[in-house]
């Protein structure tokens, strides 16, 4: 899963990405230097359970993507079966490219099949 | 043959624009004409109009973000040229300089490791804390996390112990303690700056003027620490006093505390609640004001009612403001969830959200730009052309 991680994240403007499982666990990560790992991997468990927990709390199913766009940052969820594909984006990269590869790395981590937590 | 043909049409589109801004000088027209100056290398020029659209339309986003952009441009050279001066002529103004280029670009990283390099080798000199203080309060003002309010304090107090009379310290640190309700300490500051200076009678002014609840009264019994008063403003995510509105801010970007304020027409959002609601496609619609609290909602479905729809979206808008907080992303404008369910796309203007849960026929990118649009149109600053 590691080289399918560093390969989306050759993409320029991605500075990392990580697999979290549905209830928050960290699977999997490679992020750059200038991330700082414990952060990245609680806000991502952190978002994963509260959204989860917020539309499972009004009967509606899972989310399958969700994205977060802010001044200096995006951030997108990408659902690859039993986990999430999380990537962390310089604001400003070209979406239409990131997308492709962000739901090409999701289809592939789900190819991998039954994930295990590190 | 065809760069000259290029560049003939750009010739006289730049006439066209120059045109309608001396027959029609909106603050658009001045953007216009100062993005075609720069799509053809002439800086100069599009600074100049820049310049002079803002000194007519001072409210126009679109010409302070050209007016940025030129500035942190001439910016990169500046850099370039301190940094050799730095490896040849090492000296603590050449240190400041090079780390207020980067406070300027924005850079907080770069900026606190030239403080951190300047202190090191001239621990006598206050500036590197000083600058070092302005970024940890800059990014308070902007992710109101604690550390940082602390760290801040901690470092301009350093400064102040290094230089007692530096007023850019003072006026720091007066604008944290407003910002915290740490009254006390805000009035400790401006007695000083008063003595310091006779130049900031409009903060006294200021200060009388302000309305202070009887718990924030300073002379009444001692209230937390400043730490702890960090800590609740994190905690609560919000400040007692609006940064923003403390006059005379010292930073070296005002404009960076997250809460600029808009002023808030809530007739006007709630036509927009309406009128986005009746959209196909379109199953809830709610906004949010800067508080958090709802000013209007609309539609409710058998999948949501109004209400179920108000509490999840203030939830979302909650989780993903805290996200991009926590990862020093600075504010959040938008926030897109998709399922099975449809989807539900939410886009923060100035500290008031717009929320939408959307399904067929209407897909996520149609979604967004339709709630982009309704959120500017009721946000839109005064003026905007």
């Amino acid at each position: 899963m590691q080289s399918v991680l560093e390969d989306l994240n050759e993409l320029i403007g991605i500075s990392g990405s990580l697999v979290v499982s549905r209830d928050g666990m960290v699977i999997s990560s490679r992020l750059s230097g200038s991330l700082d790992q414990d952060r990245v991997a609680a806000m991502a468990s952190n978002v994963v359970l509260r959204t989860g927990r917020a539309l499972a709390d009004r009967g509606l199913g899972p989310f399958s993507r969700l994205s977060l766009t802010s001044s200096d940052g995006e951030m997108v969820f990408e659902a690859t079966g039993e986990a999430y594909l999380v990537v962390v984006m310089d604001r400003g990269i070209d979406l239409g490219q990131a997308e492709l590869e962000i739901r090409s790395t999701a289809r592939r981590i789900g190819a991998l099949g039954e994930i295990h937590i590190a | 043959m065809t760069s000259v043909l290029e560049k003939l049409r750009k010739m006289s589109d730049l006439h066209r624009l120059r045109g309608a801004v001396k027959r029609a000088p909106t603050p658009a027209a001045f953007a216009d004409l100062a993005e075609r100056y720069i799509s053809l290398g002439k800086i100069r020029d599009a600074s100049r109009i820049a310049k002079r659209g803002l000194a007519l339309f001072p409210s126009s986003e679109r010409l302070a973000s050209i007016s940025t952009y030129l500035r942190k441009d001439g910016l990169k050279g500046e850099i370039s040229r301190l940094k050799k001066q730095a490896a040849t002529h090492p000296a603590p103004a050449v240190f400041n300089s090079l780390a207020h280029c980067y406070l300027e670009l924005g850079d907080h990283e770069r900026t606190l490791a030239i403080c951190d390099e300047c202190a090191s080798r001239y621990p006598l000199n206050e500036k590197p804390y000083l600058v070092a203080g302005e970024v940890h309060a800059e990014k308070f003002f902007q992710h109101i996390l604690a550390n940082d309010g602390i760290e801040g304090e901690a470092l301009l107090r350093r400064a102040l112990r290094l230089n007692a009379q530096n007023l850019k310290a003072r006026l720091i640190l007066a604008q944290l303690y407003y910002a915290i309700g740490a009254l006390d300490h805000f009035d400790a500051e401006l007695a000083e700056i008063r003595r310091l200076s006779p130049d900031y009678e409009d903060l006294m002014i200021f200060r009388t003027a302000m309305e202070v609840p009887a718990e924030e009264d300073p002379s009444s019994t001692p209230g937390p620490s400043t730490a702890e008063r960090c800590r609740a403003a994190e905690a609560n995510r919000r400040f007692v006093h609006h940064p923003g509105r403390f006059p005379l801010s010292a930073l070296t970007d005002p404009s960076s505390c997250i809460c600029t304020e808009a002023h808030i027409d809530k007739a006007r959002i709630s036509d927009t609640v309406i009128e986005l609601a009746s959209h196909q496609g379109i199953t809830n619609v709610m906004a949010l004001g800067p508080d958090g609290r709802p000013v209007n909602m609309a539609g409710g479905t058998s999948q949501l009612s109004c209400e179920e729809f108000a509490a999840l979206a203030a939830e979302i808008l909650d989780t993903a403001s805290d996200a991009t907080r926590k990862m020093e992303f600075g504010a959040l404008d938008w926030c897109t969830i998709e399922g099975d369910f449809g989807g539900i796309t939410v886009n923060q203007l100035k500290g008031v959200a717009l929320a939408a849960s959307f399904g067929r026929p209407l897909k996520v990118g149609p979604a967004r730009r339709l709630v982009g649009e309704f959120a500017a149109r009721s946000l839109s600053a005064e003026g905007e052309g």
